[in-house]
């Protein structure tokens, strides 16, 4: 019994004595923190990627609480987020006019179509391979292949497919960006995801040594420029640009394009917003 | 002098935390992507576990021995561990903004770190005086540090070389722990040596 009674009252003592303590020194040492960034926080999606060009939420909050940084300074979280971060600051909320943003592959040279020039054997990063010779491909805009992008996202939303092309899977992507930034060779870029029609060349040579490097490279024919019925497309240096602020997804330039290289994602948009609403439901 | 040369020594190369004891192996796995993170781990790991080492030789000797409940160790260890990094974690963020911020997140995670209870545990199994606990607790955590940094170190290599296709991601880690114990299993001994030959 005298047992018993010893180590309840020896141990539930120390735990007494440690919530007191404890008790004391969270008064004793507390630190006033601005409530506006445990609000701040809170709004914000938690990914700590790093794409507000802080190092995580947190400090992202602290710089927006004390006006170093934009309320819509987080490109994850969207217009929701900017909207939600500028209630807690207390200011006007603007309509966010802006669509999501997801990364867009701009290189349709995969195994498949483009050639080689030399075999790789060394550090599995495109960035150490784009030192060399600009990479292993014979075009010299064409994605490397060795899936930095894949390894650097912080969403797992971006994923090499059988040809050692970059695919990005809708439903994850945020368009943060940081694919985009590790890209030694700058194929890969945000568009809006309203936006389904697009040219997936990057590659700025004359169309003849487009061709014989690559099966389905943007050989500035001129075709899908003529063809498109609301002009949102244009020749720049070689390369078949879309204007997206024209371009209404109307497919005209895919019929025409004599080397298949203009995709439409419709399917991935529709199928993100497909389990959006099932997961919202 | 001597003694204390062998504990340290015996506590780094001989008996390592990680890799000889295979204690605190989760955040030898979990905090060793980047060199840098894991120097964030260490240097929490090194102050929670000295200050752990001293705190329960304490509350062992004043509490549980005179009350005559020293069965109840393993509990009340916890207890002790649990609050002193809460009240570190209070005065740092008081004291030192910068260094509360550089070790971030890993603080609060050391609460569950098994290293720190097995500190506490083998140095009472030792039957050390409150020196010896102490600088056991410092010893041991330094031995942490230094096989987290090589683990750490060796990850970043492994992540540039080509690994084949079965060994990818958790495999190789594994692979790549259990050679670095294996080679720490050479140390085996080097701390009885050292105190016959100085010993005499």
């Amino acid at each position: 019994m005298i047992e018993a009674v010893q180590a309840v009252a020896g141990l539930g003592g120390m735990a007494l004595a440690a919530s007191f303590g404890l008790g004391v020194a969270a008064r004793k040492f507390y630190v006033p923190v601005d409530p506006k960034v445990d609000e701040i926080d809170d709004a914000l999606p938690h990914a700590n990627c790093g794409a507000c060009g802080f190092p995580g939420c947190r400090p992202f909050a602290t710089a927006v609480a004390k006006g170093d940084a934009e309320t819509d300074g987080c490109p994850v979280g969207g217009a929701g987020t900017a909207m939600e971060v500028a209630k807690i600051m207390g200011m006007e909320v603007v309509e966010g006019s802006s669509d999501p943003l997801v990364a867009m592959v701009y290189c349709a040279g995969g195994t498949h179509n483009a050639s080689d020039k030399m075999v790789y054997e060394g550090p599995h990063d495109c960035r150490t391979l784009a030192l060399i010779g600009g990479g292993q491909k014979d075009c010299s805009f064409a994605c490397i292949g060795l899936g930095t992008c894949t390894v650097e996202c912080p969403f797992d939303a971006i994923h090499m497919n059988a040809f050692l092309l970059p695919e990005v899977d809708y439903t994850r992507c945020t368009g943060c960006r940081i694919c985009a930034e590790v890209c030694p060779k700058n194929v890969i870029d945000m568009v809006p995801i309203t936006q389904d029609v697009h040219i997936a060349c990057s590659s700025h040579d004359k169309g003849k040594a487009t061709k014989s490097v690559c099966l389905v490279g943007c050989i500035a024919c001129n075709k899908c420029v003529k063809a498109c019925p609301v002009d949102a497309i244009a020749i720049n240096s070689d390369l078949a640009e879309i204007d997206y602020t024209k371009c209404d997804n109307c497919g005209e330039c895919i019929q025409v394009c004599p080397t298949d290289i203009i995709v439409n994602y419709s399917h991935k948009r529709k199928q993100a917003a497909e389990l959006a609403a099932l997961a919202a439901a | 002098m001597l003694d204390a040369l062998v504990l340290v020594i015996g506590a780094i190369l001989v008996n390592n935390f990680v890799l000889a004891r295979f204690l605190g192996i989760c955040p030898f796995l979990g905090v060793s992507q980047k060199v840098e993170t894991s120097l964030g781990m260490s240097a929490a790991v090194t102050f929670v576990m000295t200050m752990a080492a001293i705190a329960t030789w304490l509350v062992y000797r004043m509490i549980l021995v005179p009350l005559h409940i020293e069965y109840l160790k393993t509990i009340a260890f916890i207890l002790v561990i649990a609050s002193l990094v809460q009240l570190v974690e209070m005065v740092l963020k008081k004291t030192s903004e910068a260094l509360y911020e550089t070790l971030g997140i890993y603080l609060p995670l050391i609460t569950t770190n098994c290293a720190i209870l097995g500190v506490a545990l083998l140095s009472l199994q030792q039957q050390d005086s409150f020196i010896e606990a102490a600088i056991f607790g410092f010893a041991a955590s330094v031995g942490f540090a230094l096989a987290l940094l090589l683990f750490a170190g060796l990850r970043e290599r492994i992540v540039l070389s080509k690994v084949p296709e079965a060994f990818q991601g958790n495999a190789i880690k594994l692979v790549t722990a259990g050679l670095l114990s294996l080679s720490f299993m050479g140390f085996a001994g080097i701390d009885k040596g050292i105190a016959r030959v100085f010993g005499g």
